[in-house]
C-alpha cells in the first residue's frame, strides 16, 4: 500500500467520520486511521434486536468481569452483555487521576468510535454560546460566531437527518429538521403548565439524529426509518440513527478515495522543522505491535477530545518540545465536560387511561432559560434539562411490597406515569481542568498514559443546586405529587462531553487552534474533535463537532487547491 | 428431586395450553443444581414459586427462574454475592425454625407465605440481615421472570419492533403492560 495520501484523518468517531466523507467527497485520497479493530455494519451488532431472554445472563455482564475489566466504563448506562464489545477494557487503557478528584473517560475503541454509542441529542448552539466567553471573561473568545457556523449546522443536520420540532428560540436556533417524534400525554400536560407558568421557559421535544422519514439521500445510503427499539447502542442495522457507519463512511467509500487503516494506534505527528508542517503520522499496530509511518499533506485530528492531545502531547521536537503546534502551551489545558446528575422525579397521579406504544429512543428538552434574557445573580451561563415522561412497568417492583399472585395481577399492569427532569449545565473553561504525559508510565504500546485532572468548581456546584430547586419547582406546578430531587453531582467526563484541551481562539499565544480548526503553529494541522471547543455551552456538544468538521475540511481543502497548504 | 409445595403440584386447575410448560417443569426435575445443594435449592424453588405463582399465565417456576437463579450464581456472580446467598438462605431458613421449628421446606405453605409475607413488609432500612436479603432475593425472581421468555412476552407485552412510536393511546384493565 502507497503511505502517501492527500489526507490522513487519526480517529473514525462522529467527528473523523465528518472529517473522511468531507475530504474525499471533494477529491481527496484520504486515509483513515483507526485505533480499534473493524467493525461492519448489521455484522457486527450482535446484540441487536434480541430479547432479553436471548441474551447470556439475560444481558447483564458478570460481576468479577464487571469490575475487573470495565471498573470505569459500567459508570455508563449504555454498558451491558450486549455492548461490551464496543466499550474499552479500562485494565488494558489505564489513565491516572488523583483519588479526591476522579475523572470518568468513558471510549469506544472501533471502527465508528463511539458514534455507535452516542445518546443521538442534536442541538445547535446560539450566537449567545459563542459570545459567552468573551461577555464575562471565562476563557479565549471563540474566533467564530453563530453566522460563520450557521450554514454548515444545516448542511450537517440534512445529511445526518434530525429530528426536531421548529420552536423559533433564539438561544436553540432551529435546523433543517426531519419530522418531530411524539410527546406523550404527560409530557403535553407539562409543556402546557411549564410554559403557562414560566413564561422564560419551554418545553420541546428532543433533538435527535433519527430518521423520522428517510429522505433520498438516506435512503441511497442504506438508512431507514426509526423502529422505536431503543437499543440504538447495540448498533441498528437500518441505520435509522445518525452513526460513522451508518452514514459519513459508507458516504465517503462511494467515492473511492478512502482506504482505511484499522487496528492502528496514532503513536504521535511527523513535524518537518524545515517547511513547518506536519508530514506524517507514526502509527503501531496494536496488535503485532509493528511501528510504521505514513505520509500525507494534510492531516486531521479527530481521535476524540483527549485522545488527539495525547497525540500532540506525544509528538515531541526541538521546535514543540511540550507537544506539537504548542508553542501557547494551552494544550491540554481548560478540560470541560457537562455537569449533570442533579433533577427531580415525580409522579403523575393522572392519564391512569392512557399508554403508549414503542420505545421512543428521545426524551424532552428544556432549553436553557437562566442568564438568557435577565441576569441570574447566583451563577454564569446556564443549563438545560433532559427528561420525559414514562408510565413504568414491572421495574417498579424494587419498590412494591407484597409476593404472590397479588403482585403479579399488579405487575401485569403499567404503574402510574411518572416524570424526570436532569439538568445538564455549562462548564466553565478553568486551566486548572487540565491532562498531561505522565513520564513515566506508558501503556502497552510504550505511548505516555494520561493523569487527568478535572473538578467542579463554585460556579458548576451553584449551578447544580439551582437545578434540582428548579427541577422541583416545575414539577410541583405540573401538578406532580410525590417530588423528590437529587443531586448526585457525578464525576466530571461521566456526561462523555469531554472537549476544550487544544481551543480554539484568535490569539496564538493563548490558543492551539485558529478559527478554521487549524493549528495556529502549523498550517497543515486540523484538530475537529471536542479538543477545539473554547467553552461548553450546555448543549449535547455532537452537532457542533459535526459542522466544526465539515466547515474545516472544505475550508483546508479550498486552501490546499489555492496552493497554501 | 421432589419439590413440596409447589402450585404446580397442588392440582391447581391447569389451562390446556400450559399443559406442555407444566411437563417441562416437572421434567425439569432433573435439573442438577451446580451453586445449591438440594435442600437450599428445594427452598429457593419454594420462594421463587411463591413470590410470582402461576395463574392464566406460566409462573416463575414454569420460566425455571430457580434453575436461572441457582446459574447466575454459580457463574455470572462474584464470590462476594456467592456468599451472601450461601449465607442469606441458610440465615432465612433459622429465623423460620425459631419461628415454627421446622425447615423452610418443612412448613405447610401458608407458614411460607405468611413468613415471607411478614419480612418482606418490613423496610429496608431495617437493620436485620434478613429482610435486605429476601428484597434481594425477591428482585432476582422479578427481574429474572420478567426479562424470560415466559415473563416478558406471555404474562406481558413483548414487542420486538414496535415501528413509530405513539404517546398517547387508550388503555383498559384488561390490557397487560409493556415488558420493555
Amino acid at each position: 500500500m502507497s503511505t502517501d495520501f492527500d489526507a490522513i484523518v487519526v480517529g473514525s468517531g462522529i467527528s473523523g467520520g465528518w472529517a473522511i466523507k468531507e475530504l474525499t467527497e471533494r477529491g481527496l485520497k484520504v486515509l483513515l486511521v483507526e485505533r480499534g479493530p473493524n467493525t461492519t455494519h448489521g455484522q457486527d451488532y450482535i446484540g441487536e434486536g434480541k430479547a432479553p431472554w436471548e441474551l447470556p445472563y439475560h444481558g447483564s455482564i458478570p460481576e468479577d468481569v464487571l469490575n475487573q475489566e470495565y471498573a470505569i466504563q459500567q459508570q455508563c448506562y449504555a454498558l451491558d452483555d450486549a455492548t461490551k464489545q464496543f466499550f474499552v477494557n479500562d485494565r488494558k487503557h489505564p489513565y491516572i487521576t488523583k483519588k479526591d478528584k476522579p475523572f470518568s473517560w468513558i471510549r469506544g475503541y472501533q471502527l465508528g468510535g463511539r458514534s455507535l454509542l452516542w445518546y443521538r441529542q442534536s442541538y445547535r448552539w446560539s450566537e449567545m454560546d459563542f459570545k459567552s466567553n468573551k461577555q464575562d471573561g471565562h476563557g479565549v473568545d471563540w474566533p467564530i460566531r453563530y453566522k460563520d457556523i450557521a450554514p454548515w449546522y444545516d448542511h450537517v443536520e440534512k445529511f445526518a437527518g434530525i429530528s426536531g420540532s421548529k420552536e423559533g428560540l433564539e438561544q436553540l436556533p432551529d435546523g433543517q429538521f426531519l419530522p418531530p417524534m411524539e410527546m406523550n400525554c404527560v409530557e403535553i400536560e407539562v409543556k402546557k403548565q411549564i410554559e403557562q407558568q414560566f413564561p422564560d421557559r419551554t418545553m420541546i421535544i428532543g433533538r435527535c439524529a433519527h430518521l423520522t422519514e428517510p429522505t433520498k439521500e438516506h435512503l441511497e445510503l442504506g438508512r431507514g426509518q426509526c423502529q422505536s427499539r431503543d437499543q440504538c447502542e447495540r448498533g441498528c442495522s437500518f441505520g435509522a440513527y445518525f452513526s460513522t457507519l451508518s452514514a459519513t463512511l459508507p458516504a465517503a467509500r462511494r467515492t473511492n478515495n478512502l482506504t482505511i487503516l484499522t487496528d492502528s494506534i496514532a503513536h504521535s505527528i511527523v513535524y518537518d522543522e524545515g517547511t513547518n508542517k506536519a508530514t506524517g503520522v507514526r502509527i503501531i499496530n496494536a496488535k503485532t505491535n509493528v511501528r510504521s509511518q505514513v505520509n500525507a499533506r494534510i492531516i486531521f485530528l479527530c481521535a476524540s477530545t483527549l485522545g488527539s492531545t495525547q497525540i500532540m502531547l506525544n509528538s515531541k521536537s526541538e521546535r514543540f518540545p511540550n507537544g506539537i503546534a504548542n508553542s501557547s502551551g494551552y494544550l491540554g489545558l481548560n478540560l470541560m465536560d457537562h455537569i449533570f446528575e442533579s433533577g427531580a422525579n415525580a409522579e403523575y397521579p393522572g392519564f391512569k387511561d392512557k399508554y403508549f406504544k414503542g420505545r421512543r429512543p428521545n426524551g424532552i428538552y428544556i432549553p436553557r432559560y437562566h442568564n438568557v434574557t435577565s441576569k441570574d445573580n447566583r451563577f454564569l451561563r446556564g443549563f438545560g434539562f433532559q427528561g420525559g415522561g414514562k408510565r413504568p412497568s414491572w421495574k417498579r417492583a424494587k419498590t412494591l411490597k407484597g409476593i404472590g399472585l397479588d403482585l403479579k395481577e399488579q405487575l401485569r399492569h403499567p404503574g402510574p406515569w411518572t416524570f424526570s427532569l436532569g439538568g445538564f449545565g455549562e462548564m466553565l473553561p478553568d486551566e486548572r481542568n487540565r491532562v498531561w504525559l505522565d513520564n513515566k508510565l506508558k501503556d502497552k504500546w510504550g505511548i505516555p498514559i494520561l493523569n487527568i485532572e478535572c473538578k467542579l468548581r463554585e460556579n458548576e456546584l451553584e449551578m447544580l443546586k439551582v437545578m434540582a430547586e428548579d427541577a422541583k419547582e416545575m414539577l410541583e406546578a405540573s401538578g406532580m405529587k410525590n417530588v423528590k430531587t437529587y443531586n448526585n453531582s457525578a464525576p466530571p467526563g461521566l456526561a462523555i462531553h469531554e472537549m476544550g484541551t487544544a481551543r480554539m481562539g484568535h490569539d496564538p499565544t493563548t490558543s492551539v487552534l485558529n478559527k478554521y480548526n487549524q493549528a495556529h503553529d502549523i498550517p497543515n494541522l486540523f484538530v475537529t474533535d471536542g479538543s477545539c471547543m473554547s467553552s461548553s455551552a450546555c448543549q449535547n456538544p455532537s452537532l457542533t463537532y459535526m459542522a466544526l468538521t465539515a466547515r474545516a475540511a472544505a475550508n483546508a481543502v479550498e486552501m490546499l487547491q489555492e496552493g497554501r497548504l | 428431586m421432589a419439590l413440596k409445595n409447589i402450585s404446580i403440584l397442588l392440582g391447581a386447575s391447569i389451562p390446556l395450553a400450559k399443559i406442555e410448560l407444566l411437563s417441562a417443569a416437572v421434567n425439569d426435575k432433573h435439573f442438577a443444581p451446580q451453586f445449591f445443594n438440594s435442600d437450599e435449592f428445594m427452598m429457593v424453588s419454594n420462594m421463587v414459586d411463591l413470590i410470582i405463582p402461576r395463574s392464566d399465565t406460566p409462573g416463575a417456576l414454569d420460566a425455571l427462574v430457580n434453575n436461572y437463579i441457582d446459574m447466575m450464581l454459580s457463574e455470572w456472580a462474584s464470590s462476594d454475592t456467592q456468599k451472601k446467598y450461601h449465607l442469606g438462605v441458610a440465615k432465612l431458613n433459622n429465623a423460620v425454625k425459631k419461628e415454627f421449628s421446622l425447615n423452610f421446606n418443612d412448613c405447610d405453605r401458608q407458614q411460607q407465605i405468611n413468613f415471607l409475607t411478614s419480612i418482606d413488609n418490613y423496610s429496608d432500612t431495617n437493620t436485620d440481615k434478613n429482610i435486605q436479603f429476601f428484597h434481594d432475593f425477591k428482585w432476582f425472581v422479578i427481574s429474572g421472570y420478567y426479562t424470560s421468555k415466559e415473563g416478558a412476552s406471555m404474562e406481558l407485552n413483548y414487542d420486538p419492533m414496535p415501528g413509530i412510536y405513539r404517546g398517547c393511546l387508550p388503555y383498559t384493565k384488561a390490557d397487560k403492560a409493556w415488558s420493555a
